[in-house]
């Protein structure tokens, strides 16, 4: 939803000048805005005062203070609220016109409700509605192109678009370009009707761009028309820098421009808007003849037009953060913004950055780019499943799909959907799915879950165990009060076995520190026959994003001991090859200083690679880290040794660039004495393969060889669900390997 | 924080624009020359003004509002003024706009904005200065002096006459913090005392001094004598320019889990590095990198420190465990996981010792720190109230209060 918006409005103009054709809602209002401080609550007025307080003697001011104090923190006038649906659907009255050069915000208390004046019509958001227009409809040059205004505190945000000047409307070759870039893939755009590859406006657009001259229409008057909306412009303290144009952004591509691509088009192939604002015109001025209130001109105008039902529906819908389904011209046309787009608008909630991946550009690539801001969509991975939401009986897709069809094509495709539907649930994998119908996943699977989670009938989980046997957590916070989740659950889970959802959250809060059995079979299900139950329980807690699903990752470490032994070995195996350089390096072993972090190849090399870059980096930084302990006045002193680190860092990372070979055998035996950890063994450097071979030394062959294939994925990102998937194995193979190499593993649980 | 918040983004651009009685809107000056194309044919320019110059100087609806508009590629912030008087048509409009590229963000420019047409407003008032042909190529002037000083220096003084003048001064501009609670604990990421003066506000120098990463915001009220909603206030003022940050309070009892972040934190050099040193006792040998991240993967929702230390004997090791816990925090891979306790059944407990008011806070929404806070009683006093309230049925259980983990 965008919580900032305040109406949308259809301007248009003619040789005559410029006419609001429609605006929705009936008289929309922006919230005051007012730049004084906030006092704080807890203080009366006078004890800010330090000045007069230390002028006045004890008695006065505490006669000043008996006074009652003005509650300027609790006046509903005085602050800022952050503007929300619920009342903004209640707007139903209008404001008083304002001639005065004040902001149109700023005389709100003499608004008075149900006023039936002819100002109804005249006037909107303390402007008339001529100058509204006049604003709203630029120069011809401006036409065709991204419209942002803002004045005062209001937005306009737009795409107008204009007639040529011979008066017909054509499609632009580059415009339509543009166009149907966005719509070129089908499903997955917003403007796409709900049957794939259906009958939409991205066919009959690319075959009237293809058949261009001859689809002219000649307008009688119609110049320009912009649907613009009108947002709040936010509180620019609320949220990061730079935001803001995210989110006009996001508002104008999947709104604004859109709509004006559809109504545009129709326009060039029917001059629809031309006849639509005929209607809607006519209407309004005898209306506003008769002295009819507004509202009866809009309840009319539904009646008569589709667009000004369309604008009413948009609207509402992006209240209430649904999809808007409207008809324009008998086009079907969906539309909707990113469920968590106002988020852009918060200050960033330290809990939220889980969700934020910098490292991972999958969902870009998974989702397409416009499901990428403001969704929160986890990665789509064959490992992942889908977990169908509830949807209302309406929008069920079932029915619709069972409707009539005029196609063959489309009918295999409804019933594909329909099969799919059936056979998908939580405790299968995507993958698994796929397998089950005989699909294919990049090109049938994958089509189908983007277009059921942009239709907000599902979302991307982490996969269930048929036995319940996942381990859980709770999230930081839950979307309601736990008293409501607590009343609802209550409601839809009456069998006597089920424990209220307190018991099972506190039963969950601490399974986690049991060292076994701490999934969700063991610690809240514990009978088999109560599993089908519990898992609609588990069904319902994850609709709720009431439980996280933990998972496993695994990191390799090399160890002192074996470190020691691969050198051991190694240096037993020179020995015995060249019995030349033999004396010479146990001489070096012994006497230098550096000994461990001298290669025994480097002997006759040149002699500043005695000490490598790496190792002198961490002699420096061994020194500045005692510096830093010695400073006991700051917490983390990050500012007076952060810098110092990076140069060397730096400089170690140009001097290894540039010489790879030699570094990454130094740096290897540089840490001898220190266990490591190899970040990623699927990119291992030469001695790290070395020590991983070691790792498998006195294994089982069996395992060793599994070890071998898998441990590329112990870098510590990629998930338990994820190697298996990968590798081909089962759970219990991975766990055979987790055991005998337990040394030299170390496992982490956390969200995914 | 975006490292985009201290970046101000760059002057394209500063005109003045009049309505002129014959000509109708007009740029008289801009700077730097000719960028903005006042005829058609005009080449290598930002835009052609006769597109915009319906916003620059609009009709009277729209004076007196501060007013942006956009190109394709340019932004054009500007406060357009009309002033009535003894003028040709009884009105004066003008209008000095500054451009800036169009994803600019410019929140930083609105107040300068706002004051440069007020200073200008005064001015005309009270010597005609811009509609006096003697006085107004004095305005090319200053908006050279715009341009330069604002773009170098991000602040200007310019005099105009012998009572008025411009001075600019461009403040970064950051989010507002979300709110303090009594119950955090603020941890300095600057060294503060280096940076306190003695002209500073009074509570900020008291409350400064106690900002230590152990003691929670009330306990600095109290410690510093201040008052909590004074002390609350500045400790917001200091996360507002982000030289502090809140943790929670630490003790034996906390619980901590691992975030998803640890994935790519596990390997970036300046955690490993700086982990050893922060975390270890004076004087003890640092421990390797894997130990630390082995007992890092070890804190888990369930277990506290206190636990978590025994059974791995992190006291040997020479750990701090607060640092240690607070580092994973600072560095967001760690995370506190609170207590949420819910009461089930209402029932008027028997002893007497538990504070009034407790009992309606089990609602599961509060978490033991601001109950521990709220109550002025650590954890091993308030367990001893739960239990007393759900009536105990031994230890870790607390009867008909449970305890949620999040």
């Amino acid at each position: 939803m965008a919580e900032t918006l305040l109406a949308i409005l259809l301007v248009t103009t003619s040789a005559n000048g410029s006419n609001l054709v429609f605006r929705w809602p009936e008289f929309p209002m922006a919230p005051p805005r007012l730049s004084r401080a906030r006092p704080d609550e807890s203080l009366s007025l006078s004890r800010l005062d330090n000045p007069w307080r230390t002028s006045h003697s004890q008695e006065e001011i505490e006669k000043a203070e008996v006074l009652p104090p003005y509650d300027y923190a609790r006046d509903q006038d005085y602050c800022w609220q952050r503007p929300n649906a619920l009342r903004d659907r209640s707007l139903s009255f209008t404001n008083h016109p304002i001639p005065s050069r004040s902001s149109p915000s700023r005389d709100r208390s003499y608004s008075f409700e149900k006023a039936t004046t002819p100002d109804e019509y005249d006037h909107v958001l303390g402007y008339s509605a001529e100058f509204l227009a006049t604003l709203l409809c630029p120069q011809r040059s401006m036409c065709h192109q991204k419209f942002e205004l803002i004045v005062d505190d209001l937005a306009f945000i737009g795409h107008p678009v204009c007639a040529d000047p011979d008066g017909g409307w054509r499609f632009k070759p580059e415009k339509v370009k543009a166009a149907s870039r966005t719509r070129d893939e089908p499903n997955l755009d917003n403007s796409a009707s709900p049957h794939p590859h259906a009958e939409g406006p991205s066919s009959k657009n690319q075959e009237s761009s293809s058949q261009e001259p001859s689809s002219a229409s000649k307008s009688k008057w119609l110049h320009t028309f912009h649907l613009a909306l009108v947002l709040d412009l936010p509180d620019p303290s609320s949220s990061a820098s730079g935001n803001l144009t995210k989110y006009f952004n996001t508002l104008y591509e999947q709104i604004a421009f859109t709509l004006t691509a559809v109504l545009y088009q129709e326009q060039v192939l029917s001059n629809f808007v031309e006849n639509e604002c005929d209607t809607l015109i006519a209407l309004k001025d005898s209306c506003a003849s008769k002295g009819e209130p507004f509202s009866k001109y809009t309840s009319q105008a539904f009646a008569v037009s589709s667009i000004a039902p369309a604008m009413k529906t948009i609207f509402e819908a992006i209240k209430s953060s649904s999809m808007a389904y409207v008809n324009i011209n008998y086009l079907p046309l969906e539309l909707q913004l990113p469920p968590y787009l106002d988020t852009l608008l918060h200050s960033q909630d330290d809990q939220e950055t889980d969700f934020v991946d910098p490292s991972d550009d999958d969902s870009t690539l998974t989702w397409g780019e416009h499901m990428n801001l403001g969704w929160k969509l986890p990665a789509m991975a064959p490992w992942k499943t889908l977990l169908l939401l509830d949807i209302d009986n309406e929008m069920d897709p079932h029915m619709a799909l069972r409707g009539p069809h005029e196609s063959a094509d489309d009918r295999t495709l409804a019933e594909g959907l329909i099969r799919f539907l059936e056979t998908a649930s939580v405790t299968l994998s995507l993958s698994e799915m796929a397998n089950l119908l005989g699909w294919d996943l990049e090109s049938q699977v994958y089509p189908i879950v983007r277009w059921l989670v942009l239709h907000r009938r599902a979302k991307v989980v982490d996969v269930v165990h048929p036995g319940l046997k996942t381990a859980f957590t709770l999230p930081p916070k839950f979307g309601a009060t736990l008293s409501e989740l607590s009343a609802q659950f209550h409601e839809t889970f009456t069998h006597p076995a089920i424990p209220s959802l307190p018991e099972i959250l506190a039963t969950i809060s601490t399974s986690m520190s049991k060292q076994t059995d701490s999934h969700f079979f063991a610690s809240v299900v514990k009978a088999k026959e109560f599993i089908p139950m519990y898992h609609d329980v588990v069904l319902w807690m994850l609709k709720r994003d009431m439980l996280i699903t933990l998972h496993l990752r695994i990191r390799v470490v090399a160890t002192r001991e074996l470190k020691l032994r691969v050198k051991a070995q190694r240096e037993y195996k020179t020995l015995a090859k060249s019995a030349g350089g033999q004396y010479d390096r146990q001489k070096y072993q012994r006497s230098s200083d550096y000994g461990e972090i001298m290669s025994p190849n480097s002997s006759g090399r040149n002699p500043s690679f005695f000490l490598s870059p790496r190792s002198a980096h961490n002699f420096a930084h061994r020194f500045s880290s005692k510096e830093s302990r010695r400073s006991e006045i700051s917490e983390l002193n990050f500012d007076t040794d952060a810098p110092a680190m990076l140069r060397v860092e730096e400089e170690t990372e140009s001097i290894s660039n540039s010489e790879p070979e030699v570094d990454e055998e130094d740096s290897s035996w540089d840490n001898m004495e220190q266990p490591s950890m190899i970040n990623d063994p699927g990119k291992a450097t030469p001695m790290q393969r070395r020590w991983l071979s070691a790792m498998s030394e006195g294994k089982e062959l069996a395992i060793a060889r599994r070890f071998e294939l898998i441990n590329q994925y112990f870098d510590g990102k990629k998930s338990d669900d994820e190697i298996l998937y990968r590798a081909d194995i089962s759970r219990k193979q991975l766990r055979e390997v987790l055991h005998h190499y337990e040394e030299y593993l170390q496992t982490f649980l956390h969200p995914s | 924080m975006p490292e985009g918040d201290s970046f101000l983004p760059r002057i394209q651009s500063v005109f003045y624009a009049v309505f002129d009685v014959r000509q109708g809107p007009k740029i008289v000056y801009q700077v730097p020359e000719d960028l903005i194309a006042v005829s058609p044919i005009a080449q290598r320019t930002l835009f052609n003004f006769n597109d915009i110059s319906m916003y620059v100087i609009p009709p009277p609806a729209l004076c007196g509002r501060l007013v942006t508009c956009s190109t394709k590629r340019h932004r054009i912030i500007g406060f357009p003024v009309e002033l009535k008087g003894k003028y040709t048509r009884n009105y004066y409009r003008y209008n000095l706009c500054f451009v800036f590229d169009r994803e600019a963000d410019l929140s930083r420019y609105e107040p300068i904005v706002r004051k440069v047409s007020r200073v200008l407003k005064a001015c005309e008032e009270e010597s005609a200065f811009l509609s006096s042909p003697q006085t107004s190529p004095a305005v090319h002037a200053i908006l050279e002096q715009l341009y330069e000083d604002l773009n170098s220096y991000s602040e200007t003084s310019i005099a105009i006459d012998q009572f008025n003048s411009i001075e600019l001064k461009i403040f970064p501009f950051y989010p507002n913090p979300s709110p303090v609670k009594d119950w955090m604990v603020p941890l300095a990421l600057i060294n503060l005392s280096k940076r306190i003066e003695d002209n500073w506000d009074l509570t900020m120098l008291k409350v400064c001094k106690y900002i230590d990463g152990v003691n929670h915001v009330s306990r600095i009220a109290y410690l510093a004598g201040c008052d909590i909603s004074l002390t609350r206030q500045a400790i917001s003022h200091l996360l507002y320019y982000q030289v502090i940050m809140m943790i929670d309070i630490f003790q034996f009892s906390n619980m901590y889990t691992l975030r998803k972040s640890i994935q790519w934190l596990a390997e970036e050099a300046h955690v490993e590095e700086e982990c050893g040193p922060y975390v270890t006792k004076q004087g003890k040998r640092i421990p390797d990198w894997p130990k630390l991240l082995h007992l890092y993967s070890r804190l888990k929702p369930g277990k506290t420190v206190h636990e978590w230390m025994k059974y791995y004997d992190v006291e040997s090791l020479g750990i701090d465990a607060r640092r240690f816990t607070s580092f994973g925090v600072v560095k967001g891979f760690l995370r506190r996981v609170h207590r949420y306790p819910l009461y089930l059944i209402p029932d008027p407990p028997d002893s007497t010792t538990i504070p009034p008011g407790l009992e309606a806070m089990l609602d599961g929404e509060h978490p033991t720190d601001e109950l521990s806070v709220r109550f002025e009683a650590g954890w091993p006093v308030l367990e001893q109230w739960l239990h007393s309230i759900g009536g105990s049925e031994g230890p870790g259980n607390y009867g008909r209060v449970v305890m949620i983990y999040k």
